[in-house]
């Protein structure tokens, strides 16, 4: 019996014009909490829509639970049902994700499509419509909504099928502070429950309340490093490569000057 | 070219629908062969891109804009059969949402415009373009031409139904049931019409974002993206297209031949003289159809037509042909300059941050500008979003109607529709009229908005049209006021005027008839969407045995209708912020037919990622959807309420004869 969640080896992946991935490795064990970080374009929304087995890597493999994660195996009834189930995928355009006539069945679209009872769909539900605050919103159709909105109607959608397995690409992008609060414990409860949790983000700030460990995807398209998620954003070289922070001008009692800035947290200013 | 209901018989309506019913099962068995589960999505797609291109205003010379279908340029993207479920769906929802043709007549509508004009187009576009490459001229000049030909079929079906009406419909003394003109005069008015400056939006539009697919999206031409998009396409062989094609070509002069003799006026004599020959099929069927078909109208402006419909036909494609030419060289004169975008670090380039070169920023100048096309395809759009969220506020309102279960509803509404279809008596359409007032009340809406909602448009322009069939000088029949008596026989060119202008009795009951009609079955189409959640409307359509996918592809489409609609309502806007001055017509056309590819683009890579959406939470190609309805006592019994109304209705014109 294996245990990892995740098992990427070496994978590439080009769409008609544009590479996307070239040659990632890394694994997932069970109950980790993980945060893709990369600067726009390279390759973290690809890397998750792999994981969930939407794009098949044109060298290189993916196993999900032990088992490979191919065209073919998806195929199979009983091994897409499952892995469905197991995992959960909230994407980064909530407008391609919200297709249903109004936000209750959206929410109930996972559940019944994946063979719940009737009574457990309905549970469910009202369920995560009651955590996430959407009550006022069950019957209005999803384009009318704002992007904060959909976002919460998006997460719902996912939360409500209950995976194993949570792939969040940029969750808290579009999202008011107290919903950001709200969803950032939100994760760190489900993980805390024993649920594994991958985020692709290029929020750093939120990093440390997010994933424990933290893989970085450079613009080379290839894992530049990973490790520690406190490390890794200490590591100012790393992220400096990866295009994750930038020079910053301050200005400190009249004199402009440059320091890199990672907006991570509060920096010392006595020593830049 | 939509039809409205009233317009034509519910017998025509049903052999069009009847014909329809194969054509859609086919073709959505095309598609989902082909395309296996990815077909919802991007059906969907291509049915709300049609609803929203069919929003965009093109510039006319002479001032005014008019609207393309865009059957042809869906064709070439998606394939034929993915076509026309998406232009069906499009009119669907035209007909349901927005009032837009008719509900009896969706199959007239679907037939003419989600099936004859992307065939006929696509076709046309397969054997012109063939052998050539993706990014070829041919390409596009080829979907020009068959756009030509595709808006010009779809319209000559759609005059020859509405004009087959009088001959067909009408009461013993000659009052027509439906529309009241004849194939003489609605074959000259359509074809006027789409011939010389439909047609041209059609095929400037089509060639204009074929070429910018060339240029931005050349995988839904062919090539790498073909699984996804155009696999239809690769089905289909070379022969039968052509064989298909000459059919099609035949099609027209034949229906011209047909609807004369079924006019029945002409002799093959007078045929002879004005076409140098007779045709063999005509012979034999003169005495036929003049039987069958009583001969009664002035008439005779037809055939003199025939031979300008033809060459202005021609001339037409000609001319489209050389205007796109025209048109796309200058474009692709135009150089594609290359954008540098700065990099993090480089310097912020100093005109950026220098301050602008104007010294009064907003200035009035006391200068108007005309509203461009932009501005109203602006306004056209807005409008379509802000009736789809009016009509889910008064949805929500706590009337009779909206309580009662959506499928009951549905179905009783539907039943007193075809009463309004089958009644002929002015005075049981006004009693059907009533009814739909007394539903509005008891619906908790505002009279006086119901009624200037219903009346405002349809029924009123139903009016102005059959406003000269009620004189004898359009429409022979019993005099009932004369307006000028001219004391003898008085001839205008091919027309015979005859001795006096008067109102006929004939006229003026089936204008009423026609008035009334289009009244109640807008007033029905209105009830039923003002009280039902759009959600709950598609659903009840399980109910008609509507296939499931279908229903799925609606409500994507539905849904998706609004984000194009605020997309293209995005780009027009933000066309119209950097516009300074008279707005360009040249500049307009160029930018609808560019923001069209865009659109087309865009929807295609959003229908991939929908799709994606879908998998992951477990869609495998079979929808599924909560059954929540239970139909309760009330509802049964609104419903019997519909069914006796019409039954009663019916019966009583029966009885009257
Ligand atoms: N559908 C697509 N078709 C073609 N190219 C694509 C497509 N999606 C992504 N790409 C390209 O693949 C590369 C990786 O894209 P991806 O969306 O995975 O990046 P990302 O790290 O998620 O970026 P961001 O932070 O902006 O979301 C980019 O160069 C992008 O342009
Ligand atoms: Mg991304």
């Amino acid at each position: 019996m294996n245990n990892t969640i995740f098992d990427i080896k070496a994978v590439e992946y080009s769409y008609e014009d544009a590479v996307a991935l070239a040659g990632v490795s890394f694994k997932v064990d069970p109950g980790e909490s993980v945060a893709l970080l990369g600067a726009n374009g390279s390759g973290k929304s690809t890397l998750l829509m792999m994981l969930d087995g939407l794009v098949f890597p044109s060298r290189g493999s993916v196993s999900a639970f032990g088992e490979p994660l191919t065209e073919a195996a998806l195929g199979d009834e009983g091994f897409s049902r499952a892995f469905r189930r197991r995992v959960g995928f909230v994407f980064q355009n909530s407008d391609a994700q919200l297709f249903s006539p109004n936000v209750g069945e959206e929410i109930a679209f996972g559940p019944l499509h994946l063979g719940l009872s009737p009574a457990e769909i309905d549970r469910r539900v009202n369920d995560t419509i009651h955590i996430l605050g959407l009550d006022h919103l069950r019957d209005r159709p999803p384009f009318h909504l704002s992007g904060g909105e959909k976002k919460k109607v998006a997460l719902a959608s996912v939360l409500a099928i209950n995976p194993d397995v949570l792939l969040f690409d940029e969750p808290t992008a579009g999202l008011d502070p107290k919903t950001e609060a709200f969803l950032l414990q939100l994760i760190k409860e489900i993980n805390h429950a024993g649920k594994t949790i991958i985020t692709a983000t290029q929020d750093l700030r939120i990093v440390p309340s997010l994933a424990r460990r933290a893989v970085v995807l450079g613009e080379d398209h290839r894992v530049a490093g990973e490790g520690d998620a406190l490390a890794v954003l200490a590591n100012q070289d790393l992220l400096m490569a990866a295009n994750l922070v930038h020079h910053h001008p301050h200005m400190h009692a009249g004199i402009e000057h440059f320091h890199p800035h990672s907006h991570v947290d509060g920096h010392d200013h006595h020593q830049s | 070219m939509h039809i409205p209901d009233g317009y034509i018989s519910p017998q025509t309506a049903g052999g069009l629908w009847a014909l329809m019913v194969p054509v859609w099962y086919a073709a959505g068995t095309k598609v989902k062969k082909v395309l296996r589960a990815r077909q919802a999505p991007l059906v969907a797609i291509g049915a709300s891109f049609a609803f929203v291109i069919m929003m965009f205003n093109v510039p006319v010379p002479g001032g005014t804009s008019g609207h393309a279908v865009g059957g042809t340029l869906i064709a070439v993207a998606l394939g034929p059969s993915a076509a026309i479920i998406s232009l069906s769906v499009a009119l669907v929802i035209q007909a349901l949402f927005f009032g837009d043709g008719g509900i009896l007549a969706i199959g007239a509508n679907c037939f003419n415009m989600a099936f004859a004009l992307p065939v006929t187009g696509y076709l046309l576009y397969r054997l012109l373009s063939a052998g050539s490459p993706p990014g070829g001229w041919r390409r596009w000049a080829a979907a020009g031409a068959g756009a030509y030909v595709g808006i010009n079929v779809s319209a000559f079906l759609t005059a020859v139904e509405v004009g087959i009406q009088p001959s067909l419909f009408h009461t013993a003394n000659g009052t027509a049931l439906y529309s009241p003109y004849g194939l003489s005069q609605t074959i000259p008015a359509m074809m006027l019409v789409h011939a010389t400056v439909i047609g041209f939006i059609e095929t400037a539009v089509t060639a204009l974002a074929v070429v910018y697919l060339q240029r931005a999206h050349i995988g839904l031409l062919g090539g790498a993206a073909r699984q996804a998009a155009g696999a239809l396409e690769g089905h289909f062989r070379l022969k039968p297209l052509i064989i298909g094609l000459i059919l099609v070509l035949l099609f027209v002069p034949i229906g011209l031949i047909a609807t004369a003799t079924a006019w029945g006026e002409w002799s093959p004599a007078e045929i002879q003289h004005q076409l140098g020959y007779v045709p063999a099929g005509m012979k034999r069927f003169a005495g036929f159809w003049s039987g069958l078909i009583p001969h009664y109208g002035a008439g005779g402006g037809f055939w003199a037509s025939v031979p300008g419909y033809l060459v202005s036909g021609a001339i037409g494609v000609a001319f489209a042909g050389g205007l796109t030419l025209l048109a796309i060289r200058l474009l692709q004169r135009q150089q594609v300059r290359s954008v540098t975008v700065p990099e993090p670090g480089d310097a912020i380039p100093q005109w950026m941050t220098g301050a602008g070169a104007t010294r009064c920023s907003p200035c009035l100048t006391g200068r108007r500008r005309r509203q461009s096309a932009i501005e109203r395809t602006i306004e056209g759009l807005a409008a379509a979003l802000k009736t789809s969220v009016f009509s889910e506020q008064i949805a929500a309102r706590p009337g009779l109607l909206q309580k009662a279960d959506p499928r009951l509803k549905t179905a009783g509404l539907l039943v007193l529709l075809l009463a309004a279809a089958l009644v002929r008596q002015p005075l049981l359409l006004l009693g059907l009229y009533a009814v739909t007032l007394l539903g509005a009340w008891t619906s908790k809406l505002s009279l006086k908005f119901f009624i200037r909602r219903v009346w405002l448009f349809i029924p009123i322009f139903a009016g102005i049209v059959v406003l000269p069939s009620i004189f004898n000088v359009v429409k022979s029949g019993d005099s009932l006021v004369t307006i000028w008596n001219f004391g003898h026989a008085v001839k205008a060119g091919p027309w015979s005027l005859g001795n006096s202008i008067a109102i006929t009795r004939q006229g003026l009951a089936g204008a009423a008839i026609l008035i009334l009609r289009v009244a109640v079955s807008v007033s029905i189409a209105v009830l039923l969407t003002l009280t039902t959640r759009w959600s709950d409307l598609l659903k009840s359509l399980r109910i008609f045995y509507v296939p499931r996918i279908f229903v799925l592809i609606l409500t994507m489409t539905y849904r998706y209708i609004f984000l194009l609609l605020r997309l293209a309502s995005d780009m027009f806007t933000a066309r119209r912020s950097r516009m300074v001055g008279p707005s360009n017509p040249r500049e307009d056309r160029r930018f609808a037919a560019a923001s069209m590819g865009t659109l087309l683009g865009k929807s295609h890579s959003l229908s991939d990622e929908i799709y994606a959406a879908m998998v992951s939470r477990g869609y495998n190609g079979e929808p599924m959807t909560l059954r929540r309805f239970r139909a309760r006592t009330a509802d049964w019994a609104v419903f019997a309420a519909a069914v006796a109304t019409a039954l009663v209705a019916w019966g009583a014109d029966r009885a009257l004869g």
